[in-house]
């Protein structure tokens, strides 16, 4: 399910395809501050497993990521998170974990304080081991004891991220929850969040660093200007792009005496040339694969790859907020 | 509702809050040491029944409930950490009983403690529990009401809630209720007052009082309002959006 017009991955048989197993339901959601939209005719569906949900900032991830956590009443439409609206359900709340974008913390609480709250609250049977599996998980047990509110950024997200896995929910929503970590904790985490998703849970995770979204899973969802721009497959979605030139990177020893060749093809759309690569636009990308060897060989040139360059998220994304 | 009201303690005992509330409340104790000073103290009892009466149940007691109780909720707000307590499986009942008693149990242990020194030391010797007892009886049934008026007033203004609960204070229950019997019938002193009046029976200290109700019916009001102001911030809380 995906706004009328947004691009959504399809089987063979041309028919959208909804998660097996839909534990987020976005029906038709507009979302207005006085006279500003932040989010209009979102409709969406998501089943378990790693969602990016990628945006420009002010395009809406976060009243989205509101309003499937309960802050936020939709204006219009419906927001059902397992089953079960969100807004004003507690009991809801047991089965959901959030990362917020707020700062905010309980400044005068150890990290281990502020870990076991939420689990206190979340009515754990051992909160305090529960407290400190939470606190190793995000490498944060060195500093359990020190109060958050001498706590660096990073060191915040990491505390923010163990209070919402504390209760191991089913349901995780992340909102920019690497901003401010160093690099190699991020992948720590990044291969944490894609070990969540395999394990049934479903998580979405707001983020504008696409770098991090292609690595956690290749799902994303795109919002432009508050409405559904794509939902999918990043991969599949770049499929959908036909009418989009793709670029391929040549190298080889002699990039002039193919370019002259290949810009003969009907699908070539344009070549650049730098040193000894050859950047072909086609439109037909497939045509071209098969072409080249061939070519190259006619014309006594040495092939030594062959590369995409649009198959990454960049670049879907790139075409899509455009 | 243990786990948020032990949080809630801890945030308000801490921090400058309590130094300056205690430097508030100790005012009146000050008064008191002043008057047994002079020359001439002739009732010290009665002394201390006036400083509550025209000191603390007008000006202090709500002055302290604001200064704690707009700030359980309404700090939450401001610091961005409710959603670590409303995204919970918590009932809102619960949270804002929590909140409320935290709130009133701070603000009556600093009140109790203002109101026993003060007594004790007006009263230089002569003092009775009884009259302490009442005394401590209103203030701890101020704390509750003011506090659970001031809970949904920090909830409603989380900035601007401790300005509009000053100028409450100072003009209506301190101001207007103090000289108009007609407008103290809306006002919590005047509750206050009768349950004080009731407390103190038949002592002559009770003559001080201008309670118009009787103690049963204050109690009843008074009831009413700390009801009424849970029930309104449960609804509000349910309703709030957090932007």
């Amino acid at each position: 399910m995906a706004s009328e017009g947004a691009p959504v991955v399809k089987d063979s048989s041309g028919v959208a395809q909804p998660p097996p197993m839909a534990t987020i339901e976005v029906t038709k959601v507009s979302k207005w501050f006085g006279s500003k939209v932040a989010v209009s005719e979102l409709s969406f569906a998501l089943g378990p497993g790693v969602t990016t949900l990628l945006g420009l900032n002010g395009a809406g991830k976060t009243t989205t990521l509101k309003m499937l956590t309960g802050q936020l009443r939709p204006s219009r439409g419906q927001v059902r998170v397992l089953g079960q609206r969100v807004f004003d359900n507690p009991p809801l709340y047991r089965r959901i974990g959030l990362v917020s974008e707020q700062d905010g913390l309980y400044g005068f609480l150890t990290a281990h304080e502020f870990v076991e709250l939420a689990a206190r609250l979340h009515r754990l049977p051992n909160p305090r081991e529960a407290a400190r599996e939470a606190l190793r998980t995000v490498e944060l047990l060195e500093a359990a004891d020190r109060k958050v509110g001498g706590f660096s950024k990073g060191m915040r997200q990491r505390v923010k991220l163990a209070q919402a896995l504390v209760h191991d929910p089913e349901v995780l929503f992340f909102d920019e929850p690497l901003t401010g970590i160093d690099p190699r904790l991020r992948l720590t985490l990044m291969d944490l969040f894609t070990l969540l998703g395999s394990s049934g849970k479903t998580v979405l995770i707001s983020s504008h660093i696409l770098s991090e979204a292609e690595r956690m899973g290749s799902n994303v969802l795109v919002i432009v200007e508050g409405k559904l721009a794509a939902q999918g497959d990043f991969h599949a979605l770049r499929e959908l792009m036909d009418d989009r030139p793709r670029r391929v990177r040549l190298i080889c020893t002699d990039p002039r005496a193919l370019a002259a060749r290949l810009v003969k093809f009907s699908g070539t759309r344009g070549v650049h040339i730098d040193a000894d690569e050859l950047v072909v636009e086609t439109g037909d990308a497939l045509q071209l694969y098969y072409t080249v060897p061939g070519v190259a060989q006619e014309t006594g040139v040495s092939l030594h790859g062959i590369e995409s360059l649009d198959e990454d998220l960049e670049s879907v994304f790139r075409y899509l907020v455009s | 509702m243990q786990t948020i009201f032990l949080l809630s303690l801890r945030a308000l005992t801490r921090g400058r809050r309590p130094l300056v509330i205690a430097a508030l409340l100790a005012v009146p104790a000050l008064l008191a040491v002043a008057y047994v000073g002079s020359e001439a103290h002739p009732n010290g009892p009665k002394f201390a029944v006036q400083l509550i009466d025209l000191l603390f149940l007008p000006v202090l007691l709500p002055l302290t409930a604001l200064l704690l109780a707009t700030t359980a909720l309404g700090g939450e707000i401001e610091d961005g950490t409710l959603i670590y307590l409303t995204l919970r499986p918590i009932s809102r009942l619960a949270l804002v009983v929590a909140k409320l008693l935290a709130a009133t149990a701070v603000a009556a242990a600093l009140i109790a403690i203002s109101v026993a020194v003060t007594y004790v030391i007006a009263a230089n010797g002569s003092y009775d529990g009884r009259t302490l007892g009442a005394l401590l009886l209103a203030s701890l049934a101020g704390c509750l009401v003011y506090c659970s008026l001031f809970l949904l007033l920090g909830l409603l203004f989380p900035r601007r809630g401790l300005i509009v609960g000053f100028i409450y204070v100072l003009a209506w229950e301190g101001g207007a209720a103090a000289v108009s019997t007609a407008l103290a019938t809306l006002s919590v002193r005047r509750y206050l007052l009768s349950t004080l009046h009731a407390g103190l029976g038949a002592s002559p200290l009770a003559d001080l009082q201008h309670a118009s109700v009787g103690g049963a019916v204050s109690i009843v009001v008074l009831s009413a309002m700390v009801c009424a102001g849970v029930a309104i911030t449960t609804w509000r809380l349910r309703q709030m959006e957090l932007r």
